[in-house]
């Protein structure tokens, strides 16, 4: 194993992506974001003095998968929003049902 | 390269319509797509299932396939083994290199088709030069990788341009220290290591989410840990010091005299490390000694006859 050793940041609420960055992140358009917040996928903040919308990069990952899915299985948004919740319950059962092993 | 069986792995019939294809492979599509599944290789079934779909969905394909690629075909399998294998790519936005207006009007009307297709393949070339896509990935670690710190390998797929136009998946290694105190669900960023930028622009990030595995001992809930401590009938009844396993190793433990089944103990800061370190739970699990021999029957032949206890009182029952 001779790969060096990349250094990293935690993702904090404080590391931010700009509404542009976002869409850049995933490889698609504005409209795309614009519908996964209109159906609460993502939930941008709002700069107070030049009114656009930016996002803690911790969502970045959600907005990769919402799009995976899109992309893959021809989900709409509204599935889309669904398929995360039940994959995150799913993920939290499987966890309370691992530690009662 | 031993030829593939597409149809074995969608599960449809040599003879199987396009329709049964299709719904063949949305079904697996959905159980095995990596964002989804928990199963192990999920990823590399989804890889197979896409890569089966792309070839039996195009009649022309399917057709040449079914001549040159089969393993019965009769055709040469080598020679046209080549062509099926190259040109799937899995980077990107998604999993798949399919047509999106093949699965949804939505999604093409979203991206006016060509803006996904252009981010996974080589759409760009000709776009001078564009900051590479960000890339994400999940990793599995120990509670010990979180509580001591840890420098793991993760895997990434890369999806290449070979030299005849083609993508092609390269597998890379990064290596990445996991810092003290990391949180399930928690994501680590690393500027720089995502998809490849196009012409001068730099390369997007790579963010890593944080998965925690099953421990044997410790369970986690945020940065407080608990486990289930053993502890004999007597020890629960007149109190004992006992050990307890901590992520940091061995520890005395005070049982208070009287404590019932089920009863949680606090250690202080003894959970996961951070700013504010989390607290370990120890809940008492009273456990009978394994042998039941005459001895240990008279000891609680005698308890029964001296405590008048019914333990099925607030039940209403004897």
């Amino acid at each position: 194993m001779n790969e060096p050793i990349i250094s990293c940041e935690v993702v904090t609420h404080d590391v931010t992506v700009t509404y542009g960055q976002m869409c850049r992140s995933c490889g698609v358009n504005g409209e795309w974001i614009r519908y996964l917040v209109e159906h609460g996928i993502l939930e941008p903040q709002r700069h107070e003095t030049v009114g656009t919308w930016y996002f803690s990069a911790s969502q970045v990952p959600r907005a990769h998968t919402a799009t995976r899915l899109a992309h893959d299985l021809g989900l709409n948004v509204a599935g889309i929003a669904l398929a995360l919740e039940l994959i995150e319950e799913n993920r939290k059962l499987r966890r309370r049902l691992a530690d009662q092993d | 390269m031993a030829s593939k069986d597409y149809y074995q792995t969608l599960g449809v019939s040599r003879n199987a319509s396009d329709d049964e294809i299709k719904r063949a492979y949305r079904k697996l599509a959905r159980r095995y797509h990596p964002d989804v599944s928990d199963e192990e290789d999920a990823a590399d079934r989804f890889k197979d299932i896409s890569e089966a779909y792309e070839v039996l969905r195009d009649p022309e394909k399917r057709a040449a396939y079914d001549q040159y690629g089969h393993p019965e075909a009769t055709g040469g399998a080598t020679a046209g083994q080549q062509q099926w294998t190259t040109g799937f790519d899995f980077g990107g936005g998604g999993y798949t290199h399919v047509d999106p207006s093949e699965f949804s009007d939505f999604f093409e009307q979203m991206f006016g088709g060509g803006g996904r297709r252009a981010s996974a393949g080589g759409g760009f070339r000709s776009a001078g030069s564009m900051r590479g896509q960000d890339q994400t990935a999940r990793l599995d670690i120990d509670l010990e990788d979180a509580f001591n710190g840890a420098t793991r390998v993760i895997e990434l797929n890369v999806p290449e341009m070979a030299a005849n136009g083609a993508t092609v998946n390269r597998t890379r290694s990064v290596r990445v220290k996991i810092p003290k105190g990391i949180r399930e669900g928690q994501q680590l960023k690393l500027s720089g290591q995502g998809m490849p930028g196009v012409g001068q622009a730099e390369a997007g990030d790579l963010y890593i989410e944080i998965g925690f595995r099953p421990h044997r001992i410790f369970r986690l809930d945020g940065r407080d840990l608990s486990l289930d401590l053993p502890v004999a009938p007597w020890e629960a009844a007149l109190g004992a010091t006992v050990k307890t396993p901590t992520p940091s190793g061995p520890v005395d433990l005070k049982i208070p005299a009287g404590s019932n089944n089920g009863r949680k103990l606090r250690l202080k800061g003894r959970g996961m490390p951070g700013k504010q370190a989390g607290d370990l739970y120890t809940v008492l699990r009273i456990t009978l000694p394994p042998r039941n021999d005459e001895k240990a029957q008279k000891i609680y032949r005698e308890m029964a006859d001296a405590m008048a206890f019914n333990p099925r009182s607030e039940l209403g029952v004897d």
